[in-house]
C-alpha cells in the first residue's frame, strides 16, 4: 500500500513516517508541509493512503479532501479530538489518531485502512445533484423575453432584488436571486464562489489568493468557496 | 508545571537512537521559532494565528507527556482566539521549561 503524509508540523512527519517503515508492504511516496502542494501532487499521482493533518494554516485537512474528487482512504491525524463528528461527513475517512501518534495506534489504523473500501468522497454538500444541463434560458426584461445562451454568460451578480447577467456582449439587469438563476445553469461550467457571484468556470482568466480574475472584473472568492473551486480546476 | 518526559519519545523510538535523536533535534530546532512566532502574533493581535502557534506547540507538549501543561495549552488556545491573554505567562512557563529541558538534553 502506497501512502504520503501531509502535517505542517516537522515533527510529526518525521514520526509517521518513522512509524510506517516499520509496517510491512506500507510504502510513504512522499510527505507535504502543506495542502496546496499535497493537492498538485495527487492530481497527478495516485496513493492508496493519506495520512492527514486537520490543523494546517490557511488550507485545513477538512479543506483539502473537499478538493479531491476521488479521494483515496484517509487517517486523519490531530491534536484536537472535538473533531472528530466532522469525520463522519467524509467516506474516505478510516480512522481519526489524537497525537502524540504512538506505534500501536497506528498500526491499528493501518489495519483498519486495510480493510476498508472506498465508496467515493461524498459530502453531505455534494450530495446535492442535479439535472439541469440547460444550454440556454429566457430572462423577461420590459415585458420581453430574452434568449441567453449560458456559454456567453462571464458572471452573475447580486445587487439588491436584481441579478446583474454579464454576457460577452451585454449587461442584463434582471428582478431576480442567484438562488432561482443557480438552478437554470448547468452545474459543470457555473459555481458560486461568493454569496454574491456566480462565475462560468470558462471564462476565468487567473486566480490569485482570494480573488478571481474574469475580463476586466476581480471575484472575491469566500473561504468556504475555495476548496470547491480548486476542485472544479484542473490543476497541473 | 509537569516535568517533561521522555517515555512517549522512547516508546515511538523503540531503541533506534538516530531516530531519536533526529526528532528530539527537530523539537529543539522548531521551538523557539514557533514561540516567537507566537509571541509576534499575539503582539499583533492576530488571535487565530496565535490560537495556531499554540496548536502546534501542544504538540511537543503532548510528545513531552506532560498532560496538566498540555490541558493548560488547549485552555489557553481557546482564550486566545478570542484574545485572552489570561494564560499567557503560565504558558509561557511551560515553554520556557520544555526549552531548558531540551537544551540539557542535547548537552548530554
Amino acid at each position: 500500500m502506497t501512502c504520503i503524509i501531509i502535517d505542517d508540523d516537522a515533527s510529526s512527519r518525521l514520526i509517521i513516517n518513522q512509524l510506517c517503515s516499520e509496517i510491512e508492504n506500507l510504502d510513504v511516496i512522499s510527505e507535504f508541509s502543506n495542502a496546496m502542494q499535497a493537492i498538485k501532487f495527487l492530481n497527478s499521482s495516485e496513493v492508496d493512503l493519506i495520512f492527514l493533518d486537520i490543523h494546517m494554516p490557511e488550507f485545513s485537512g477538512f479543506d483539502l479532501l473537499q478538493t479531491l474528487k476521488n479521494p483515496p482512504k484517509v487517517i486523519l491525524i490531530t491534536s484536537d479530538d472535538s473533531l472528530a463528528l466532522n469525520a463522519f461527513d467524509y467516506d474516505c475517512i478510516v480512522d481519526y489518531i489524537v497525537k502524540p501518534i504512538v506505534p500501536q495506534r497506528l498500526e491499528k489504523a493501518y489495519q483498519k485502512a486495510k480493510s476498508f473500501t472506498v465508496s467515493g468522497l461524498q459530502t453531505t454538500k455534494q450530495l446535492k445533484t442535479s439535472n439541469n444541463t440547460n444550454s440556454e434560458f429566457y430572462i423577461n426584461i420590459d415585458r420581453t423575453l430574452i434568449k441567453i445562451q449560458t456559454g456567453s454568460v462571464k458572471i452573475i451578480m447580486a445587487k439588491g432584488d436584481y441579478i446583474i447577467i454579464k454576457t460577452n456582449d451585454k449587461d442584463y439587469q434582471v428582478h431576480s436571486t442567484l438562488k432561482k438563476i443557480v438552478s437554470k445553469l448547468p452545474e459543470e461550467d457555473f459555481l458560486q464562489v461568493h454569496r454574491s457571484y456566480i462565475i462560468n468556470l470558462s471564462k476565468i482568466i487567473d486566480i490569485q489568493d482570494n480573488s478571481i480574475l474574469i475580463d476586466q472584473s476581480v471575484i472575491p472568492i469566500s473561504r468556504s468557496k475555495k476548496p470547491e473551486l480548486l476542485r472544479r480546476l484542473d490543476l497541473l | 508545571m509537569d516535568i517533561p518526559d521522555l517515555s512517549t519519545i522512547e516508546q515511538i523510538s523503540k531503541g533506534n537512537n538516530e531516530f531519536k535523536g533526529k526528532l528530539l533535534t527537530i523539537l529543539k530546532e522548531e521551538l523557539p521559532v514557533e514561540i516567537d512566532q507566537l509571541e509576534s502574533n499575539i503582539e499583533n493581535k492576530e488571535w487565530t494565528l496565535a490560537a495556531e502557534d499554540v496548536h502546534k506547540l501542544k504538540h511537543k507538549i503532548s510528545l513531552l507527556k506532560m498532560e496538566n501543561d498540555y490541558k493548560l495549552a488547549q485552555a489557553f488556545e481557546t482564550d486566545l482566539s478570542k484574545g485572552n491573554l489570561k494564560l499567557h505567562e503560565d504558558f509561557m512557563e511551560i515553554m520556557k521549561n520544555i526549552t531548558i529541558f531540551l537544551n540539557a538534553l542535547n548537552k548530554q
